[in-house]
């Protein structure tokens, strides 16, 4: 008993309050400074408000920002149910990214930890090994990124892997159940390719005859169908109506996706580095000097050293299978225009995410070693605990929130406190009823901070989580990514802001043009003055006025859904909003052919669909009118719009339309489908328990 | 069949060998070329006093005839655009010029090595040439030098009828090129490569010792291909990986060995960081054979798994075999440290101090407890060690926006190890900003590279004073961050203890067309400097371990 305990606690209990420790250690500068962590991708909600609406948001395929576009965030919905109940039951909205930066690391030494001790890997060991895998580059990389999901992912990778090994070695699907559980919070994309690649490294671990190698297949095929299910309500939309943004090779070769691999090339491969564009973690360790240079090869050499070891020799070969998955990927980097003919590839183009896997690796490998060592010397782990603290150095000097050593690209963990002007505006769009949209200034999701030198100058733009979690749609990102049927009207519009301010929010619901004088955005002086003059036309009036924003409301704005063209009196049509993806049109007095419009960005997946007025809206769902959906065009440059002939109708003049987003049907039966799977999971593990 | 088989083998290679070394007969000036090296010493720069150009000067003696052309180093200096470039040369003594003629260099044109031909002067051998090569100078387009203690080559073109009649210039001709050939780096290093695999196949067959001598070559190979062909694919790769292949199959080696030689590979990575900076493409060469070996290795340690091997020479085994032992190799340094380090001794001592109370013997037992205990004593003295320094400069930090910037260039410079900066001091006139480093000693500096990020509303142009007169050494795009290289002119380097930098935003040429408004001011003060580096001569040497 004494030997599986510390003074009456287990060995479990005290590396999880270790690890505590430890990360609160490393972070309680940041803890104590107040404010928001944001910046560099770090873009979480700053107010409930922005946490209910980016809640709302996140249950549906079309998302609501300034010209709707097709919605990925469906993915991020576990996070954000927890940072909606950690709002509801009070916790500050700033408090939430603080949690995760301790949280995150120490689910992942203690997953690694437990891996390694199912591994037969001495306890001290284990709670080193763990130590290393949330020490490693990438994690600090990605923590100051703000990486979340990845994190995520890659916390969990080693207790799935634990899971899976269980399941296979003791013939026990209740693991798969627990690797299912687990599985709700591992939504990266990358996954899908991610975690067979591993469970098929590990077939050299776990298969040594003709029944294992059934057993291997047969929670090989449960296991990745349990975590499919467990994601099928971002998978099955994904899949069933796919986005060219995740599906197409366009962005393989843009500018962003060649400098995430700038770093990416053998000896950063093998020393778990250049993981990201942004290279602070190794930027560190380069001018710590020539020793600590040295030793940021201790891993490899101690990765490598595990080979001549015998008892571990199938996990050592899994594991190291695992390891060099990055460096064959750097090879088919070097011929990146072989991406462009493979489908999906805009989902992992970004190879050097692959580090995750060898990192994982690494810290298994790195363990059985030490393991090994101590077993032989144990006065020799004090000395390798030195070397490791030395070779992790990045860590124990407290540079990760440091943030006047982020230089240029090199990003740290900052935080912010806003203005209470920005959430007093917030606040009052928030209490606006219309269905209008409101233009945040500066556009592009980020912008330069004048009056706050952290946030200041090239590579250290704050997010702009205002307009991304904005009450009333509001958010314009310009990226790589391709922007869809909006293109042009984004690139008119962001030409106009310098020159014609008024015609900006031509042909949209845009009734707000909200800036932020603080912010460091070439023209927004010039802009603000032109929006003035509009005020003095009588065009537009000021909204709301602060020190640090301004908020015009535009005077004559058309509704989010109108008829045009009509030839003689126009149809009256009554408007209810149901969710982003479901509109209820009552229309009236339409005798003759008239165009609907719906200023949402194009989309193939919008349709109309028809009811006769006996009918109730709600219900059974209509049939699609195929005559109105093959009158679906463009209009505006951007927008969705129908010509409806009074046939379309069977000639009625009363009736009833709804414009519905077709992919978020997939979204539901995703939902409902993951949902039950993931209760018939909880109660299978609660039964097991008993 | 078997010595057939050798021969064959042997054949191969040389084939390969001559394949790969014929390129080198037709050089880069051409089969029918020679060319002669000569010091940049016979060079200089001039003013001419009619135009205030600068021009290169030198003199040239052929050593043969048929005179056709000049190879001159060049480099920029601050130069920003297209440059034309005239050239002519005369007999010396003679008045007339022999050929002009008038050129335009690119920007991202390479002039390392510049060619300029001219019609042949075929009774050239022994005669004094004097040449000019003159550039325009702007204000604003930086110049061109020849690079010093080097060479400049000089060029001559034959024609096949003109050797084929003459029996003792056809003779000197192929001398001369012989000679040429065997000046080349590439070919040296290509008949050594090439070389290599057969004098190894011939020693293997006649070799008592197959599998030691197998693992030398491959040692010796990789040392070969890294240190030589650091940042190229040669045939010497694929004929490692096929040795090691082939000396697995056929001497049954255990995996071991090539784990050993990935091992290898990287440790000595530790070794060459003395002499190679990290980012040398010798590095990724490396790197890329560990992966090779270890990806080797996998396979077979995978292969066994499923066929069983038999009669496998250990590497154990086979390592005492040569008398080479890990003891025998470490003994000495091992017991030295064991017996004399003063470390050890000192801990031993304390442990035997201590051992009198019953705590310390707890504690030195060694458990997960004590361990732990040991590792939380551990992380309260880091604790308390880096914790002082991260709270003094929490204490320190302050709002000062200037400070800040002043910190960051401090900061900056401490990377590059060259230099302790003593103070870094960032101010702002009426249209200029100045950057003041004062150095802990003298140096004489060469080259400053500064990282510029700008935010008015226009492109500005930076300008450098290095002394009275204005360079202009960039601009910079609207919300653009650049890069600028100022080097120094070597004339103009002085041993100094301070650094003064000024840089000013001309605009578009008038400067009170700066915008003068107090968010503009600000900005552009803030942003002024992101990093600066300094790249130093110390006693006009450049320094042997160069971090920049």
């Amino acid at each position: 008993m004494r030997k599986h305990s510390f003074y009456g606690l287990s060995f479990d209990t005290v590396s999880l309050l270790g690890y505590f420790v430890i990360f609160l250690f490393i972070f309680y500068r940041l803890l104590l400074t107040p404010g928001l962590i944001i910046g560099g991708d770090w873009s979480v909600p700053a107010s409930p408000i922005q946490v209910q609406s980016h809640f709302i948001n996140c249950f549906y395929s079309w998302s609501s920002t300034l010209l709707g576009e097709r919605g990925l965030c469906l993915s991020s919905l576990p996070l954000i149910i927890v940072m909606k109940i950690s709002a509801t039951i009070g916790i500050p909205t700033t408090w939430f990214p603080k949690i995760l930066v301790i949280v995150l690391p120490v689910i992942s030494s203690f997953s690694t930890y437990k891996l390694l001790k199912y591994l037969k890997i001495k306890p001290i060991i284990s709670i080193l090994g763990g130590l290393i895998y949330a020490t490693s580059p990438i994690y600090f990389n990605y923590l100051a990124m703000g990486w979340i999901y990845i994190l995520l992912f890659m916390s969990l990778l080693p207790l799935a892997a634990l899971y899976f090994v269980r399941a296979v070695k003791e013939n026990a699907p209740k693991f798969i159940a627990f690797l299912g559980a687990i599985s709700i919070f591992m939504v990266q994309p990358q996954a899908v390719l991610w975690l067979p690649l591993v469970w098929i490294c590990l077939s050299i671990f776990l298969v040594n005859n003709r029944f294992d190698l059934l057993r291997f297949t047969k929670y090989f095929f449960l296991s990745i169908s349990t975590y499919l299910l467990v994601n099928f309500y971002w998978l099955l939309g994904m899949i069933a109506h796919p986005d060219q943004r995740v599906i197409s090779s366009d962005i393989v070769k843009s500018t962003i996706s060649m400098g995430i691999v700038a770093h990416f090339y053998p000896v950063n491969i093998i020393r778990l580095f250049g993981s990201l564009y942004n290279f602070q973690y190794e930027t560190i360790i380069q001018r710590s000097g020539l020793f600590v240079l040295m030793l940021s090869f201790v891993f490899p050499f101690l990765s490598i050293l595990s080979l001549y070891i015998k008892q571990y020799k199938k996990i050592t070969i899994s594991m190291w299978l695992i390891a060099i998955t990055p460096f064959f990927l750097y090879i088919l980097s070097s011929h990146r225009n072989l991406l462009l003919n493979i489908p999906f590839s805009n989902v992992f183009r970004d190879f050097s995410r692959f580090t995750i896997l060898s990192t994982f690796a690494y810290s298994v490998l790195v363990s059985i070693t030490i393991n090994y060592i101590y077993l032989k010397k144990k006065l020799l782990l004090v000395f390798i605990i030195i070397t490791l603290a030395i070779s992790t150095l990045p860590w124990w000097t407290g540079e990760i929130d440091d943030w006047e050593k982020g230089i240029g690209q090199d990003i740290r963990l900052r935080t912010k406190i806003f203005s209470p002007d920005y959430f007093e505006a917030e606040q009052m769009l928030a209490s606006y009823p219309g269905d209008v949209k409101v233009l945040y200034l500066p556009v592009g999701g980020t912008y330069d901070l004048d009056n706050d030198i952290k946030f200041h100058g090239a590579f250290k733009e704050i997010r702009d989580n205002f307009s991304s979690f904005s009450p009333i749609p509001g958010a314009l990102d310009i990226s790589d990514r391709s922007l869809g049927y909006a293109a042009d009207f984004v690139k008119k519009l962001t030409a106009n802001l310098k020159t014609k301010p008024e015609r900006v929010t031509e042909n949209t619901n845009i009734k707000f043009i909200l800036i932020r004088k603080d912010t460091n955005q070439t023209d927004l002086e010039k802009i603000e003055q032109n929006l003035n003059e509009l005020v003095d036309k009588g065009d537009m009036s000021v909204f709301y006025n602060s020190r640090s924003t301004v908020v015009f409301e535009k005077m004559d704005v058309p509704p989010h859904i109108y008829i045009e063209n009509s030839d003689l009196v126009n149809p009256k049509i009554a408007i209810k909003k149901i969710n982003p993806t479901k509109y209820y049109i009552t229309v009236e007095r339409a005798s003759s052919p008239y165009t609907l419009v719906f200023l949402e960005r194009y989309h193939p997946g919008w349709n109309v669909y028809y009811k006769k007025n006996s009918i109730s809206i709600v219900g059974k769902y209509p049939q699609k009118s195929a005559g109105i959906n093959s009158r679906h065009a463009i209009i505006h440059g951007y927008a969705n719009s129908w010509v409806i002939n009074p046939s379309d109708v069977d000639g009625e003049s009363d009736y009833k339309l709804i414009i519905n987003f077709d992919p978020q049907r997939y979204s539901y039966l995703g939902l409902i489908t993951s949902g039950l799977i993931t209760l018939g999971l909880f109660r299978y593990i609660l039964s097991t328990k008993k | 069949m078997k010595t057939l088989i050798k021969f064959l083998l042997l054949g191969i290679f040389i084939l390969l060998s001559i394949f790969s070394d014929l390129k080198y007969i037709k050089d880069s000036v051409g089969l029918l070329s020679l060319y002669d090296q000569h010091s940049t010493s016979q060079l200089s720069h001039q003013v001419i006093d009619r135009s205030g150009s600068k021009i290169i000067v030198g003199t040239v003696t052929p050593t043969t005839q048929n005179l056709s052309g000049l190879y001159i180093p060049l480099s920029r200096v601050n130069q920003i655009g297209e440059k034309h470039l005239q050239f002519r040369i005369k007999q010396e003594g003679e008045n007339s010029w022999i050929f002009k003629t008038t050129r335009d260099i690119k920007e991202s044109e390479d002039i390392s090595n510049y060619p300029i031909g001219f019609p042949t002067i075929t009774n050239s051998k022994n005669k004094t040439y004097y040449f000019e090569v003159e550039q325009n100078i702007s204000s604003d387009s930086g110049q061109l030098i020849f690079k010093k203690d080097t060479f400049f080559l000089t060029m001559y073109q034959f024609r096949t009828g003109e050797l084929r009649n003459n029996h003792e210039l056809m003779l000197s001709f192929i001398s001369r090129k012989v000679q040429n050939i065997f000046n080349n780096h590439d070919f040296k290093i290509t008949v050594l490569i090439n070389i290599f695999p057969i004098i190894f196949l011939l020693s293997f067959y006649r070799s008592n010792k197959k599998p030691l001598l197998a693992i030398i070559f491959i040692l010796v190979a990789l040392c070969v291909d890294t240190l030589l062909l650091p940042d190229k694919f040669s045939i010497l790769y694929f004929l490692i990986v096929a040795q090691l292949i082939f000396s697995i199959l056929y001497f049954h080696l255990e995996a071991n060995f090539s784990t050993s030689l990935s091992l290898i590979s990287l440790t000595s990575i530790v070794v060459l960081l003395f002499w190679y900076p990290i980012h040398n493409p010798i590095f990724d060469k490396i790197i890329t054979w560990t992966y090779t070996f270890i990806i080797i290795n996998l396979i077979q340690r995978i292969l066994e798994l499923v066929i069983r091997p038999s009669k496998q020479i250990i590497l154990a085994v086979f390592l005492k075999e040569h008398g080479i032992s890990v003891k025998k190799i470490l003994g000495p340094t091992y017991n030295q440290i064991k017996h004399s380090s003063l470390y050890i001794s000192t801990i031993k001592y304390l442990h035997k101090s201590f051992g009198r109370f019953p705590i310390y013997k707890k504690v030195t037992k060694f458990n997960f407890q004590n361990a732990l205990i040991g590792g939380l004593i551990i992380i309260l003295s880091l604790l308390i060690f880096i914790g002082n320094s991260m709270l003094n400069s929490f204490i320190n930090s302050d709002n000062n926006y200037p400070a800040k910037i002043h910190n960051r260039v401090q900061h900056a410079l401490s990377p590059f190890r060259l230099v302790n900066i003593s103070s870094a001091k960032i101010s702002k006139q009426q249209n200029a900003i100045s950057v003041e480093l004062s150095l802990q000693k003298h140096f004489i500096i060469s080259e400053v590279n500064i990282m510029f990020y700008q935010e008015s509303k226009k492109d500005i142009n930076i300008y450098f004073m290095p002394d009275d007169t204005w360079v202009k050494v960039g601009s910079i795009k609207s919300n653009k961050s650049t890069n600028l290289k100022i080097l120094i002119d070597q004339n103009k380097r002085v041993k100094t203890d301070s650094v003064k930098l000024e840089f000013l935003n001309f605009g578009t040429g008038d400067i009170l067309e700066l915008p003068q408004d107090i968010r503009l001011n600000r900005s552009l003060r803030g942003s002024l400097v992101d990093w600066v580096s300094c790249q130093l001569l110390k006693n006009n040497v450049l320094p042997t371990k160069t971090r920049c």
